[in-house]
């Protein structure tokens, strides 16, 4: 279970640093009907980040 | 009555209809799987034999609340992209839940615990510090079950809106009805009705989400058309991206947020039930997907723009929290909007559930419990007496004071329920605080929280109520509940290593063990009885 702990910890500094690149993702275009880059960035990485936590999940079983 | 809105009798029908299908779910969960209920982790956690689906559909329902469905919408229409920070919070804060809850979950498990302070007073030997944590937990929950009774009143609000009933009776006769039943059905079916209505609640919360944007965008226009007519119905806001002086604003409220979520008690409770450890990660690193709804939701916000009915009511009315009930109304059939209405009521109705479940765990447990020897059965007996109790004084709460007192409390609660987290989440990886220490930082993160956010909006910018908790700092605005964490834990870091150099040594009752691997003692449950 040890390295799951580590394994979940660095999952979740990933996924903070994904959400903490604000010059990546605050902008307007590309847009998605007219739905700025800004929003749908963050939508994908909510899916990003359920499949980042699964593979920790599911796979890091020590 | 309101022009534009798909409100009628069908829709009341549909309403009532849904929420009797609701009641029986809630009063049937007692004979789901069935388990000794006057036992208190048959009634308070489900027996906890939940499993990965069954934990997503409840910590789901538990957690995205009617609050956030009307609160977030309505803060992102009124303030703009900074209240998209819900976003990256909800992605987070499973994180952080996979980080301490399967730890949590074991020992738990292996110790015969039902709530977190249970945890804490073994762990640190402090009855002191474990009330605390229980008192925080019951203190900050009471304005959070508040504002799902908000969030329920904007439903009802603009139903009775739409038939052209204008009365505060009626909403208010009809939330007390309601709260009759739930707290009927929680006394009687505890968290195994919650869970079963959090799966309806889910299901009926998707259907809306999905149903009402698909509608708005296909029938009304794009995001394109929606931010145009904003520019010029609200020429000074900018829903187009967020302002770079409001990024440590938007990161740190995200992150504040993010660590607090898993301090509440529902959230704990939730999460305790699962049947497992394996289980527990599965269907809590799923959750991230649920919050794609609150977004899409946050974003009824601004395709409201699009729909001159519902934009209409809301700028007339100055009420914000209408704005996704008024846009599904104005877009959606009669019907449809009658369970799109439920879905939301009874997503407030759930959390409420869980939320009341929790506290009644914690005060009956490590407050009570601490003064008065409890045998298990009048344990479970009185905490399902406190849980109604609860629900009621969080009822009274939203009749007695204005709703605005409530939010501003909600915001106090998050700041305090943050200071719990060096007692419940360190302790579940060192056992190298002490006691005394961690009471004092927990007190220090207390006071300088709540200390900071009174001073910040009633010295700096002279409001009149709690409007803002973040403090402006060189860096940017900095959300208060980091900063008197990072206060609490200096405190508790120091006082551990003095109380170490003078001869403290950890107090060692709970073993790294017990939180590894799960000891299956020989079936307990049926020797005892």
């Amino acid at each position: 279970m040890k390295l799951y702990y580590w394994a979940i910890f660095l999952a979740t500094i990933v996924d903070i640093i994904l959400y903490s690149i604000f010059p990546v993702f605050n902008r307007v275009e590309p847009t998605v009907g007219g739905l700025p880059f800004f929003y749908t960035y963050q939508i994908i990485m909510l899916a990003v980040s359920t499949v980042l936590f699964l593979i920790v999940a599911l796979f890091v079983k020590r | 009555m309101v022009t534009g809105l798909n409100v009628d009798w069908v829709t009341v029908t549909v309403f009532l209809i849904l929420f009797i299908v609701f009641t029986y779910l809630g009063f049937y969960g007692s004979r789901w799987r069935r388990g000794d209920l006057s036992r208190l982790d048959e009634w308070g956690l489900a027996g906890r034999r939940l499993g990965a689906a069954l934990v997503w559909f409840l910590v789901g329902a538990d957690l995205y609340t009617a609050y956030t469905f009307i609160a977030v919408p309505s803060a992102f229409f009124a303030k703009g992209p900074i209240y998209f920070f819900a976003v990256p919070y909800v992605a987070w804060t499973f994180g952080v839940a996979l980080l301490t809850m399967p730890r949590l979950w074991t020992v738990a498990k292996n110790r015969g615990y039902v709530t977190a302070a249970d945890f804490v007073r073994d762990r640190f030997n402090s009855k002191a510090l474990a009330i605390a944590v229980a008192l925080t937990g019951v203190v900050a929950e009471l304005p959070y079950v508040a504002l799902q009774i908000i969030g329920m009143q904007a439903v009802l609000g603009v139903l009775l809106l739409g038939l052209g009933v204008s009365s505060k009776i009626v909403s208010d006769l009809a939330l007390t009805l309601a709260f009759i039943i739930l707290a009927a059905f929680t006394f009687t079916s505890g968290l195994r009705g919650a869970t079963l209505d959090g799966v309806f609640k889910d299901i009926l919360i998707w259907i809306t989400v999905i149903v009402t944007i698909i509608v708005a965008l296909v029938n009304y226009g794009n995001f394109a058309k929606a931010l145009a007519i904003a520019h010029t119905v609200l020429p000074k806001m900018n829903y187009y991206f967020l302002s770079s002086k409001l990024y440590s604003a938007y990161w740190t409220l995200a992150l504040g947020s993010a660590l607090a979520l898993y301090l509440y008690p529902h959230a704990i409770n939730g999460s305790l039930a699962a049947q497992d450890r394996e289980k527990l990660k599965i269907g809590t690193a799923f959750l991230p997907l649920y919050g794609i709804g609150l977004a899409l939701l946050a974003l009824f916000g601004l395709l409201i723009f699009n729909v001159p009915a519902a934009l209409h009511l809301v700028l007339t009315t100055h009420n914000g929290a209408y704005v996704v009930p008024a846009l599904v109304a104005a877009t959606t059939p009669d019907w449809f909007t009658g369970l799109a209405f439920l879905a939301i009521f009874v997503g407030g109705l759930v959390p409420a559930a869980i939320m009341s479940i929790g506290v009644a765990n914690l005060f009956i447990r490590n407050v009570v419990g601490e003064f008065v020897k409890l045998t298990p059965q009048s344990e479970a007996r009185w905490a399902k007496i406190a849980a109604a109790i609860y629900k009621f004084i969080a009822l009274a709460f939203v009749f007695v004071v204005p709703p605005t007192y409530a939010i501003q409390l909600q915001l106090l609660g998050g700041i305090i329920i943050t200071q719990t987290l060096p007692a419940v989440f360190l302790g579940l990886f060192t056992n190298k605080l002490e006691k005394y220490s961690t009471l004092t930082g927990w007190a220090a993160g207390i006071i300088s929280g709540v200390g900071l956010t009174v001073y910040v909006n009633f010295y700096v910018y002279h409001y009149t109520a709690l409007e803002t908790s973040l403090f402006a700092t060189p860096l940017g605005p900095i959300f208060i509940a980091l900063i008197a964490l990072a206060i609490n834990l200096l405190i508790a870091g120091i006082g551990s290593a003095i109380a170490y150099l003078i001869g403290w040594r950890p107090y060692g009752i709970i073993t790294e063990k017990d939180f590894e691997e799960e000891v299956k003692p020989p079936t307990i449950g049926k020797q005892e009885k």
